[in-house]
This record gives C-alpha cells, structure tokens and sequence, in this order.
C-alpha cells in the first residue's frame, strides 16, 4: 500500500539508523497508550509514565472517544492520534504500531488508558527485551500471585484460553489477554501491517510466535481500574471467548507470515 | 408468474445503466433472475424435469429451492464485499488519523519558527 506517512518520517528513521551505526545509543522508547472514553484515569495514566520514563515518548490513540480523552491528552502535551470514529483496541493499537515503526522507535510499550497497568514496571519490560533476546514482552498477572483479584469465571476463560494457546504454540503463556506489553523493531514492523483487530491480544500471542518471534512473560502488578467502564460484561465474554478461540483456530490455516523479509534467526 | 422476473431483471439492467448498480455486483442478480424466469417460462417442461430430478414431488417447491440457494450465494457475495469494505475503511481512517497528527505537528513548527 502507499504510505505517505513514511515517505514524511524518512528523516527521522534515517536519525535512528545513524544512532544505530554510531555504536552504543540511548534506546528511543514510545509508549502507546490507547484510549476509548478515559478521561477519568487519562490524565494521571500519562503523568504516572512521564514520572516513571520521562525520555520515553507517548502517543494517545484515542479511538474515537465521544467524552474529553482527546482534550486532557492533549493538555499533557503528548502527541495524540484520533481515530475518526470507534475502531476497536486492536485497529487502535495497530495506529499506534504505524506511527511507533514510521517514526523509527526502537522499542513500544502498550500501557491501557484505564490505570490497570503500573507505568514503574515499564522499565522491567523492556529490559527483559534485551535480557532475553525477546521481540515481545507480556506482563503477566498469574506467574506470581500479587494479590490481583479477578472474577472467577473470567479467571476460567483465561485459564481456558491459556491453555489453548500454550498447547498451539508449545510454550506456557499464562495471561494471553494482557495488554501490558513491550515490543522491539521487528515485532513493531510485524504489527504495524498485521494485527488482529477485535480482541487482538490472545489471537496475536499465536500470531507472533508463528511469524517467528520470540514472546517472553515476566510477572506485574496490575491494578483495578482507575475508573472509566471496563469494556467486559458477561454476555461480551462469552462471544469473547468463542470469537478468540475461533479466529485463533481459524488463523492456523492461514499460511504463517513472517516477521520481517527474512525468517529470524534462531540462536 | 412470469412477471415478476422480467420486472425485477428490467430493475436490475435498469440500475446498472444509470450506474447505481456495478456490473460486477449485479451479476449474481442477474443469473438469480434469469434461472427464475427460465424456469417460470418453461414451467411444464423443464421445472417438471429439474423437480424430478431433484426428488420434489411438487414442481413450485423446487423453485423455492433454487431461489434459496441462489440468494444465499448473493448474500454471502453482500458478506465478503462487506469484510473487504470494513478494511478499506479501517486503513483509511488510520492513515487520515496518522496524518492529522502530522499536520498538526507540522503546522506547530511553522507557528514556533514564525515566532523565532
């Protein structure tokens, strides 16, 4: 497809190559924080990151918020992308993968605009990138038990789901709907043109690993809501979780898409 | 009985000339319309035959049958074309949010420099 977008930003990724040339360079962070109706939990979810990172940049995609998210966003001086109307996480996730891999980031974080995830451990996920050779980093809620509550019958679709993903792709993943994740270049490149688009977390855990990349889990602290609604009630998860569980199967029979040209190379 | 499909087959040439209706779309309506009014016209004959072979006892049933089968090719068509216009739709309303962004950016760095 032609992407004006990039042809803009070739300067910039050219600044990020000649760093990469020059040897030992500060890693250019973006973190992308999605946003449907958060203004309650907005405003302190972007002034806890700027205090946790504050070399890091942040994008707000606000996916067509019909309350103040965009203004308050742009009241913290952080680059915001609207989407024109209410796209879903995962387009709006995939808006922010574009603008991570056109603007030449080297690594992304999804925080979730609601408070849930604790901007301190962003700096844990993106060391575990390097320290374990890892294209994507998830947090996971359930590898050590923080006293994060979830409701029972969410807790059995997870494990449900958990395990239908770890037996797909031979590798345990504990908390396959976390969105608290890190990504570097090559698994940013990979979503910025592939990402599922409903409920994108579980099904692109499947997608990565087919694609090659190496997804790693490191235990978080998540927290309650902020405040804002979850976007979960009972009757969704149900259609949730057939939804994840079929487009995942579906998606076995796509043909695997590779990360970058090349496949990775397995050490 | 006759009617009806040379009416709606009128509808669909007609709809097509003015250009509300694309070729490509209309050519399951087409060979919808078309089998209905073959089979309509030739009704003693053929519908008798076709039924027979179809194992219906009652000729009319098996033009409902076909009828069916038919609309649900042109609904599934309606699905497909659906999916693809749903990431056309996607892609553009990135790419128009993505440059937003960067006009916006661009038209801040003209103010800052007009400032200087």
């Amino acid at each position: 497809m032609g992407d004006p977008i990039t042809a803009t930003h070739a300067n910039i990724a050219e600044r990020g190559v000649e760093r990469e040339q020059s040897g030992k360079k500060p890693l250019r962070l973006l973190v992308i924080i999605p946003a449907y109706n958060e203004e309650d939990s907005l405003g302190r979810v972007i002034r806890h990151v700027h205090q946790a990172q504050p070399d890091a940049d942040i994008v707000v995609i606000n996916d067509g918020s019909t309350d103040a998210t965009a203004e308050i966003a742009g009241g913290h001086g952080v680059s915001v992308v609207t989407l024109p109307y209410n796209l879903g996480i995962g387009t709006a996730m995939q808006t922010g993968f574009i603008f991570a891999r056109d603007r030449g980031y080297d690594v992304a974080v999804q925080v979730d605009g609601d408070g849930q995830h604790d901007p301190d451990e962003i700096g844990q996920l993106v060391e575990a990138l390097e320290a374990n050779d890892a294209d994507v980093v998830i947090g996971s809620r359930y590898i050590e038990d923080r006293g994060y509550i979830t409701p029972k019958l969410r807790r059995l679709g997870i494990l449900i789901l958990s395990g239908i993903i770890s037996a797909i792709i031979g590798q345990r993943i504990t908390d396959p709907t976390s969105g608290f994740r890190a990504l570097n270049r090559h698994a940013i490149n990979f979503c910025a043109s592939e990402y599922p688009f409903d409920y994108p977390e579980p099904e692109s855990v499947v997608t990565f690993k087919r694609a090659g990349l190496n997804v790693v889990e490191i235990p978080v602290t998540m927290n309650a809501r902020y405040g804002g609604q979850s976007s979960i009630t009972p009757l969704r998860s149900a259609y949730y979780m057939i939804k994840v569980i079929m487009a995942i199967l579906v998606g076995l029979l796509r043909p695997a898409s590779k990360a970058r040209g090349e496949a990775r190379v397995v050490q | 009985m006759l009617v009806v499909p040379v009416a709606l087959l009128a509808y669909v040439v007609e709809q097509v000339r003015r250009r509300r209706l694309r070729e490509d779309y209309s050519l399951l309506w087409l060979a919808t319309l078309g089998v209905m009014f073959i089979l309509s016209l030739f009704r003693n004959t053929l519908l008798e035959e076709v039924a027979r072979i179809m194992g219906i006892a009652y000729p009319p049933a098996a033009m409902f049958v076909i009828g069916f089968g038919l609309l649900l090719l042109v609904m599934l068509q309606f699905s497909i074309i659906i999916t693809r216009l749903t990431e056309q739709n996607r892609q553009a309303a990135q790419q128009i949010a993505l440059l937003n962004t960067r006009l916006s950016e661009l038209e801040q760095q003209l103010k800052e420099q007009a400032e200087d």
